[in-house]
C-alpha cells in the first residue's frame, strides 16, 4: 500500500497461478472496471460486483462529480 | 453469559457510542483500515470527503506511525476524549496487520484511553483472541439478518479463503462466522454492541428474530439504525431508490425488541469521526493539523506474527508474457 492506496507491481505479476484459484487482486478489489485480464478487458464490468445496472450508474455519475469520485 | 451490572460500569459511563449518558466523554476513530472483505448494499468507502457524514466515509487515511501523534494531539484539544476506536473506512479485521498494530501503539502510549473496534464479523472468530488479548474493550458488530436468504439481499458478495463468494453461500459463511465470533468473544471480557441496519421491505420484519438470537450471546446492546440511502452517496440502495425507514417504522420495530438493551442515541458518524457525539471536529485534526504539532515517539515491539488478509504470490522466477494482473501488496 502507498499513500493509503493499494498499488500494483506488474513485473511481479503471475496471475496467482499455482497460489490461489482466483487472481487475488481482482477477487478483493471492489471497484468495477479496475482489474483489466491479460486482453485488456474489465475482469468486473460495471454492474458485476455493485449490482447497479450500466444505465443507473452511467446517469448516477452526472449527479454530483463532487460527491462520487469513486464507486467502492 | 450475562454479566453484571457493576462489572460493565465504569467502561460504559464513559464509552459515548454505549452508554447515553457518557454524552460528556469524546471518542476518535482512526481511519487505518481502507480494505473491506465484503459489499453490503447500503455501503461504499470514500476518500478526501468531507461533505457527507456517514460510515465508510473519510477526509484521509492513517497509518499506525501517525497514530500515536495525532491522538496526542486531539487529547491536548479534547481532554474528555476516553475511547480510541477503529471504525474503517473498510473493516478493521479485514486490515489486521494496521488494526493490531495500532492497537498496540496507542495501548503502550496511552494506557487509559480505552480500545474500540467496528466489524462486520466475518473475520471476528478467528481474531477474537487477539482483540482479547490486545485489551481491546468494547467491539460493535453489525449484524443484519439471521437468515441467509435475507442476507443476500444485503450482501453481494464476501471476500472468503481467497475467493470472492456471491449470493447465499456468501451469507452463509458470514452469518455463520458472526455467530461463531460472538460466542467466543461471549467467553472473554469484551463488551459487545450489535449494530443492525433497518432495510424497509428487506430485513425489517426480520429484525425481531436478530434480535432473540443476538440475546443468547451476552450482547450488551442492541442498536437498530436506520438505513441511509441517497442517490448522491452512491451506494446501491442509493442508486436503486430503496426507500429508507420512517422514524415511526423505526419506533415500531424498536419497541418489538426488549431481550437486550436498545442504543437510541446513535449518530451513525464517520468513520474518522472526532470529538463529542454531537459534534464531529475531525477536520481540525487532519495531516495539515498534524504538521504543526510534535510528534511523540513510543518503543513499541512490533510483533511479526499476525496473519494478513493477502499473502504476496511468489514472484516470478522466469520471464513471461507481461500480465495486467498484479498482486495487491499487503496492507502493512
Amino acid at each position: 500500500m502507498i499513500h493509503g492506496r493499494f498499488m500494483i507491481i506488474a513485473a511481479l505479476c503471475r496471475e496467482c497461478r499455482d497460489d490461489f484459484p482466483q487472481a487475488q487482486c481482482a477477487a478483493i478489489c471492489p471497484v468495477e472496471e479496475a482489474i483489466l485480464d491479460n486482453q485488456g478487458m474489465p475482469v468486473h464490468p460495471v454492474g458485476s460486483l455493485t449490482g447497479v445496472p450500466p444505465a443507473i450508474r452511467a446517469a448516477a455519475q452526472g449527479i454530483s462529480s463532487l460527491c462520487m469520485p469513486e464507486f467502492l | 453469559m450475562l454479566r453484571e451490572r457493576g462489572e460493565t460500569t465504569n467502561r460504559v459511563d464513559t464509552h459515548p457510542c454505549f452508554s447515553q449518558e457518557a454524552h460528556r466523554h469524546a471518542r476518535m476513530h482512526l481511519a487505518v483500515a481502507p480494505a473491506c472483505n465484503i459489499q453490503c448494499h447500503y455501503c461504499n468507502r470514500k476518500y478526501d470527503c468531507s461533505n457527507e457524514s456517514r460510515p465508510g466515509v473519510v477526509s484521509e487515511l492513517m497509518t499506525p506511525d501517525e497514530v500515536v501523534g495525532r491522538v496526542a494531539a486531539v487529547r491536548r484539544k479534547i481532554p474528555q476524549l476516553t475511547v480510541v476506536g477503529i471504525a474503517g473506512p473498510g473493516d478493521p479485521l479485514a486490515n489486521p496487520g494496521r488494526t493490531f498494530e495500532t492497537c498496540r501503539r496507542l495501548s503502550a502510549a496511552f494506557p487509559n484511553l480505552m480500545l474500540c473496534l467496528s466489524t462486520n464479523g466475518l473475520e471476528l472468530s478467528r481474531y477474537a483472541n487477539t482483540i482479547a488479548r490486545l485489551g481491546i474493550h468494547h467491539v460493535t458488530m453489525t449484524l443484519n439478518a439471521v437468515d441467509p436468504a435475507i442476507g443476500a439481499q444485503i450482501y453481494p458478495w464476501i471476500f472468503w479463503k481467497h475467493q470472492r463468494i456471491r449470493g447465499i453461500e456468501a451469507a452463509k459463511i458470514l452469518m455463520e462466522q458472526q455467530l461463531e465470533g460472538l460466542h467466543k468473544l461471549a467467553t472473554m471480557d469484551v463488551l459487545v454492541k450489535i449494530n443492525s441496519v433497518l432495510i424497509p421491505g428487506v430485513n425489517d420484519t426480520h429484525m425481531k428474530a436478530v434480535h432473540q438470537v443476538i440475546a443468547g450471546y451476552g450482547v450488551f446492546l442492541h442498536n437498530i439504525m436506520p438505513l441511509i440511502a441517497e442517490p448522491e452517496h452512491g451506494t446501491y440502495y442509493g442508486l436503486m431508490g430503496q426507500r429508507v425507514p420512517t422514524s415511526h417504522e423505526l419506533a415500531q420495530v424498536r419497541s418489538q425488541c426488549g431481550d437486550v438493551s436498545l442504543m437510541t442515541h446513535c449518530r451513525q458518524c464517520r468513520a474518522d469521526a472526532v470529538g463529542l457525539l454531537h459534534e464531529d471536529r475531525g477536520e481540525e485534526f487532519t495531516r495539515s493539523f498534524q504538521s504543526r504539532v510534535i510528534p511523540i515517539q513510543v518503543p513499541v515491539a512490533r510483533r511479526e506474527d499476525e496473519p494478513c488478509l493477502f499473502t504476496l504470490p511468489k514472484p516470478a522466477l522466469v520471464a513471461g508474457p507481461v500480465s495486467k494482473y498484479a498482486p495487491i501488496r499487503p496492507s502493512r
